[in-house]
């Protein structure tokens, strides 16, 4: 080959070589990590603040959604019988998560049809799409109500927007009440371009329960008896010694007036 | 200063709590009545009625430990009474946790503690309302010799004497007693006091002592069976929320107790009854309201 096609060769490769990067750097990708893989709940857990992060292309939206395992749930519908609200009904659902909370850059129905969003169980539809209610009952109306119970709770949520952009990074918040169970919960994060899904990426959060908290629930939940005994024990040691603290002589007081009686240490009959 | 309740599944701030437990402590300790206030307050506070329940039933056993010793120890606790009402309250007990199992499975049980708690609040409140006015305006007046109650009690056979309290009674007597306390322990958590003792004193005639020393043992071993009974079948006793209201009712009542002495009975008496009959229309205005959403989670679907 003569030094002329040599130059040629390599004049060839190198426009061919530009022109590539940029198609390979606007493949669309998505990155996202969790500030915190654990969240554990101790004696002064008040729910927890876990912020998400990641990179996408500046031209692709961001979806976040934040999930755990489902379960069936069981309710209870209230009627009005006579004067009061009783339960009138129960009401079963199937798969029905802890949590879901869905972020984005811009509105989700601005950027993903209905129908990619219940393919990749996105947004109310998708979130209602995954989820059943037994006993023939109007899906639409008792899906709508649960989804309403849990975002009054605080465990499922649709914000618009939420999910701050700086270039090709981005970021976001989840919160996680106090009372949202322990588990392993999911964070999915997705890029969307043209009302499509381009690219996925997920990571994880555990919640844990530690220390005395684990240990009490644990108790609670697998060894009753046990449980009833540590807790009369606690409450006889905390009354005696505060009774104790207090004075103990004064513990046997009483003063009868009318029927009633004054108990200095048995207070709460 | 938060805490988190681990059975409750809430976080409430722990001298919120303690003071919950100190105020219904501080108004037992002057009045002698107020522990049936702890369950309500707690329901308002958010949490839920048969987590209050439980674990206010707990505080009261532990509450009651120290009382109990000390009678004990002075001789005014008659045995046979206390047995018998005791085997009353573990089986109205147990009956009363299989209520609240069955109450909760129907999706009622929540429904039930407060309208409870709206029935003994509106008549504890009119009779104190009462009591108190005509104790304030004539001074105290001697009740009735008999009654039907008496009559009735008086018909009862296996009849037996109880020399501690110096009274014959039928067995019945404190079966029935102690069997109504125990259900009302175990679906509404409270100890019962509020009934055993004007019970025991006037319609059994047993001396005032010997009904306080002798209730207290009643209520330390029926709060305490009842807890148990909660723990294992309903899980819904939190120990952290017991052990913070107990240390709170134990100042509180050490404080009630020494304030009283200052005040006039009869018009602790009329205040007092005005707070619990607003209390109980609080509740029943609950009840009648319409829910924020037609559904209620109950948990976990089996």
């Amino acid at each position: 080959m003569s030094a002329r096609h040599t130059l040629l060769a390599a004049a060839l490769f190198l426009v061919a070589a530009s022109r590539a990067a940029p198609m390979a750097a606007q493949a669309s990708a998505i990155t996202v990590s969790a500030s915190q893989r654990v969240i554990r709940i101790t004696a002064r857990y008040q729910g927890d603040l876990v912020r998400v992060q990641g990179t996408a292309l500046p031209s692709d939206a961001i979806v976040l959604k934040l999930t755990s395992p489902r379960e069936a749930v069981q309710c209870s519908q209230k009627g009005k019988v006579g004067p009061f609200w009783l339960s009138v009904r129960q009401v079963r659902f199937e798969d029905v998560p802890r949590m879901f909370k869905i972020k984005s850059t811009v509105p989700l129905d601005d950027i993903l049809p209905q129908t990619e969003q219940v393919e990749h169980g996105l947004g109310r539809a998708g979130l209602k799409a995954s989820m059943a209610v037994e006993g023939g009952l109007d899906k639409n109306l008792y899906l709508n109500e649960l989804i309403l119970i849990r975002e009054r709770d605080r465990r499922f949520s649709f914000a618009e927007e939420g999910v701050r952009r700086d270039g090709d990074k981005y970021q976001a918040s989840f919160f996680w009440p106090p009372d949202g169970p322990p588990g392993l919960y999911r964070i999915e994060a997705y890029a969307v371009n043209r009302g499509r899904v381009v690219a996925t990426a997920e990571t994880e959060v555990e919640v844990r329960a530690v220390g005395v908290e684990a240990w009490i629930r644990s108790l609670a939940t697998s060894h009753g008896i046990l449980y009833g005994l540590f807790a009369v024990g606690l409450a006889a040691v905390a009354g005696l010694s505060v009774s104790l603290l207090l004075g103990g002589r004064s513990s046997g007081r009483s003063s009868a007036s009318s029927g009633a009686v004054t108990e200095a240490s048995g207070s709460v009959t | 200063m938060n805490v988190f309740l681990p059975v409750a599944s809430v976080d409430v701030n722990a001298l919120l709590l303690v003071g919950v437990g100190a105020t219904v402590g501080f108004v037992q300790g002057m009045l002698g009545s107020g522990g049936f206030l702890l369950t309500p307050l707690l329901i308002m506070m958010g949490i839920s009625p048969q987590v209050a329940a439980a674990s206010a039933v707990c505080a009261i056993a532990g509450a009651s430990v120290s009382g109990t010793f000390t009678h004990l120890r002075a001789g005014h606790v008659d045995m046979k009474m206390g047995l018998l009402l005791l085997v009353g309250g573990v089986t109205g007990g147990a009956v009363g946790t299989v209520l609240t199992k069955i109450l909760r499975a129907l999706g009622n049980l929540d429904v039930v503690i407060i309208s409870c708690y709206v029935l003994f609040m509106a008549v504890i409140g009119v009779t104190m309302f009462v009591g108190g006015l005509t104790s304030h305006v004539q001074g105290d007046v001697e009740q009735p010799a008999e009654t039907a109650v008496h009559r009735f009690l008086g018909r009862l056979p296996f009849r037996m004497s109880f020399k501690v309290s110096g009274v014959e009674t039928s067995a019945l007597s404190p079966l029935i007693l102690g069997g109504l306390v125990g259900v009302l322990a175990a679906i509404m958590g409270v100890g019962g006091g509020f009934i055993l003792l004007p019970a025991m004193s006037y319609f059994l005639g047993m001396p005032m002592q010997v009904v306080v020393g002798t209730s207290l043992f009643q209520m330390l071993f029926t709060s305490a069976s009842v807890t148990l009974m909660q723990a294992a079948v309903n899980h819904s006793v939190d120990a952290v929320l017991a052990a913070a209201l107990l240390i709170g009712s134990t100042v509180g009542a050490q404080l009630g107790a020494r304030t009283v002495a200052h005040l006039k009975g009869s018009q602790l008496k009329v205040a007092f009854s005005m707070i619990v009959l607003a209390m109980s229309l609080k509740l029943l205005n609950d009840l009648m309201q319409a829910p924020p959403t037609f559904l209620i989670v109950m948990g976990l679907a089996k």
